[in-house]
């Protein structure tokens, strides 16, 4: 990879440059990863019990 | 009153006060990257949460990065909320093929904006809702959407009490702490161990867990109900004068909706959201259904914001500051439950026929919009702890307290989430009255305010000053629109006089403390209210936490000023005592006359005969 593209990757990026893509990109990801997370909590237990006898 | 009643509240605060110290030490060791019990099992988490996510947690932010972070990951979870909604009729664990949220086919009717005010409602932690989640939302809106809100605003709420803490702690410093590492930790070691031990003790006591379809029962006596009439598609049928034509159908069974509740319930508690899986919320057999689960609600509400007045002392290093400032939440606490509990264990003497006396059979005193099973004193003490900590679960209705008792709920939103609060929200909502309160006690000694160490200038009161003024600006506003618009405010009302003002009152001071509660007997389910309330619950949070961050960030950078004799101590009885006094003018100068006009009067008019 040239020198060119390579400032184009968050990683490559200087540290001043990549601080303001870092926060979108980590608000899109955090959001998306903390769903599964809750979403394995909400599901942990599920149909083990039923609903109480009526 | 009863002596049982009695020492039920007290065995209450007894367990908060015996768990806040574990509790903040526990959290002070979380924030500071200490070592914990649980790090074996969440370490290896954490740092795979990172590595997916391209976070460097060992890189700090300026108060103005941890702003912007803060922002924009509420704005992103808020769109993937409003968009679950919107979409839900497409999307699985849907199996009562409920509707999208704010579609002709949901139960909300057509666009009323209420996917919206849910979206906000969550991501504000207030968990405001104007639908009956029940017939509305599906188990995949209420687990992936809902239920995800409650942990990441609750885990924001931590995360910025935190780095308002590490503002008032470090010196000289431009930095506040990272704002993805907090919250990671905050949902991690903090919040989900608790929700997954206190689901387990839910089911333990008959709250319901499963994704199966509602079941259908079957009534062993028919009811006769009178329904409006509709046409062939659907369209209520109106009579030349407008009214509805009404039919008498016969009902033979009865829906029993169920889903994954108890999951949910511990974060809705826990993470003082509030919201509840149904509309009954904690006054539901399927969410609340023994006196120790309402124990066990009450303590998750109060839990983790306790704790965290020993994390302020343990990370500024002033133990007995934390201490005062707990004593201060405590001394609130305490004066609202004793209101609550003697006005409706007093009853209500415009309810003619009604025994309100305390015998074997009977809980006495105001029962209606209670439930048998917890009487007068968990209701009083539920409806306290659920509007001093901004959680806004319910076990009994609002609207139904006598005035004071009403007035109790309604008062400890008006101060502004200072008695525990939100998990974290109190406790950076209560600071802003601490800066406020050096501030005036510096003044009343003609020197330069100190607070632990740090010299609070003018920025500093300008950004408390803000919020102290915002919150009243927005509720105020909203409630006098409201109030005078027939069409659109006073039309949605079921009581009219001082008990309507209450209403609309409550819903957005509800709205602006992000509560959540309802005081109930208002139809908020229309454009208007959802569209404002919405609004309403977003200036509340993020026009408290941006001043909030920027105190911190302020604070961070200041040198230590070693203390003098002109220092006024906060770690005395007389500081707590100054602090009360604080919160309690600034929302009695603010709130007093709009509280004079709804429960007051009401009060009033009530001892002379008349009710609304």
């Amino acid at each position: 990879m040239s020198d060119e593209k390579k400032t184009l990757t968050l990683a490559a990026m200087p540290p001043d440059l990549r601080k303001v893509y870092d926060l979108p990109l980590q608000a899109l990801l955090v959001s998306g990863c903390a769903p599964s997370l809750v979403l394995w909590e909400q599901t942990a237990f599920q149909n083990s019990w039923g609903v109480a006898p009526l | 009153m009863t002596a049982n009643g009695w020492l039920q509240i007290l065995f209450f605060f007894a367990l908060i006060l015996v768990v806040t110290k574990p509790l903040g030490v526990f959290m002070a060791h979380v924030f500071n990257r200490e070592k914990t019990f649980l790090d074996p099992v969440l370490r290896p988490v954490e740092r795979l949460i990172y590595k997916l996510t391209g976070v460097d947690e060992k890189r700090e932010m300026r108060w103005t990065e941890y702003a912007v972070a803060m922002l924009l990951f509420s704005a992103v979870s808020m769109l993937v909320l409003y968009l679950i909604q919107r979409l839900q009729g497409h999307l699985p664990f849907n199996p009562q093929h409920l509707a999208g949220v704010d579609s002709s086919g949901s139960s909300t009717g057509s666009f009323v904006g209420s996917a919206f005010n849910t979206a906000a409602s969550f991501t504000t932690n207030t968990n405001w809702q104007s639908y009956v989640p029940e017939t509305t939302m599906s188990y995949l809106t209420q687990m992936a959407g809902l239920a995800y809100h409650n942990f990441t605003s609750a885990a924001v709420g931590i995360a910025l009490a935190i780095a308002f803490i590490r503002g008032i702690a470090r010196r000289e410093m431009q930095t506040i702490g990272n704002f993805w590492v907090d919250t990671v930790r905050a949902m991690l070691w903090v919040l989900l161990p608790f929700c997954i031990v206190g689901a387990l003790l839910l089911v333990s006591q008959g709250v319901v867990q499963n994704l199966k379809p509602y079941d259908t029962a079957q009534l062993v006596e028919a009811q006769s109900v009178e329904v409006d009439k509709k046409d062939a598609d659907g369209n209520v049928i109106n009579k030349v004068d407008g009214q509805p034509v009404k039919e008498t159908q016969t009902i033979t069974t009865q829906t029993i909706a169920q889903g994954p509740v108890a999951s949910q319930e511990a974060i809705k508690m826990w993470g003082t959201n509030g919201g509840g899986f149904f509309n009954a919320n904690s006054a539901h057999p399927f969410e609340n259904p023994t006196p120790f689960s309402n124990l066990l609600q009450m303590f998750a509400i109060f839990a983790v914001s306790a704790g965290l007045t020993y994390t302020l002392g343990r990370l500024t290093g002033s133990q007995k500051h934390g201490w005062a400032v707990f004593a201060a939440m405590a001394a609130l606490f305490v004066g609202g439950v004793v209101v609550a509990y003697w006005a409706e264990a007093r009853g209500n003497p415009l309810l003619a026929g009604a025994n309100q006396t305390v015998s074997a059979t009977q809980s006495g005193g105001n029962m209606e919009g209670k439930e048998v099973r917890f009487g007068i004193a968990n209701s009083a003490l539920f409806a306290t702890a659920t509007t001093d900590a901004s959680c806004g679960a319910v076990n009994a209705m609002h609207d139904s307290f006598t005035p004071l008792g009403g007035l109790v709920p309604l008062a400890n939103i008006m101060l502004s989430e200072t008695i525990f609060g939100g998990v974290g929200a109190g406790m950076y909502g209560i600071l802003i009255y601490v800066v406020l309160a050096v501030f005036i006690a510096g003044l009343m000694v003609g020197r330069t305010p100190e607070y632990l160490g740090k010299k609070i200038e003018s920025y500093d009161v300008k950004m408390a000053m803000l919020v102290a003024l915002v919150f009243p600006l927005v509720i105020l506003t909203f409630t006098a629109i409201a109030i005078v618009e027939p069409n659109f405010g006073t039309s949605q009302l079921n009581n009219v006089g001082p008990h309507g003002l209450s209403e609309i009152l409550y819903a957005y001071t509800s709205g602006a403390g992000n509560n959540g509660s309802a005081f109930a007997g208002i139809s908020a389910n229309t454009y208007w209210y959802n569209t404002t309330i919405g609004i309403t619950m977003l200036v509340g949070r993020f026009f408290m936490i941006i001043p909030m961050l920027a105190i911190a960030g302020n604070l961070a950078r200041k040198k230590i000023v070693p203390p003098s004799l002109g220092t006024f101590p906060v770690t005395t009885p007389l500081f707590s005592t100054l602090l009360v006094s604080v919160i309690v003018i600034v929302g009695a100068l603010t709130f007093f006359p709009a509280l004079s006009l709804g429960p007051i009067v009401e009060h009033l008019l009530m001892n002379a005969g008349k009710t609304f």
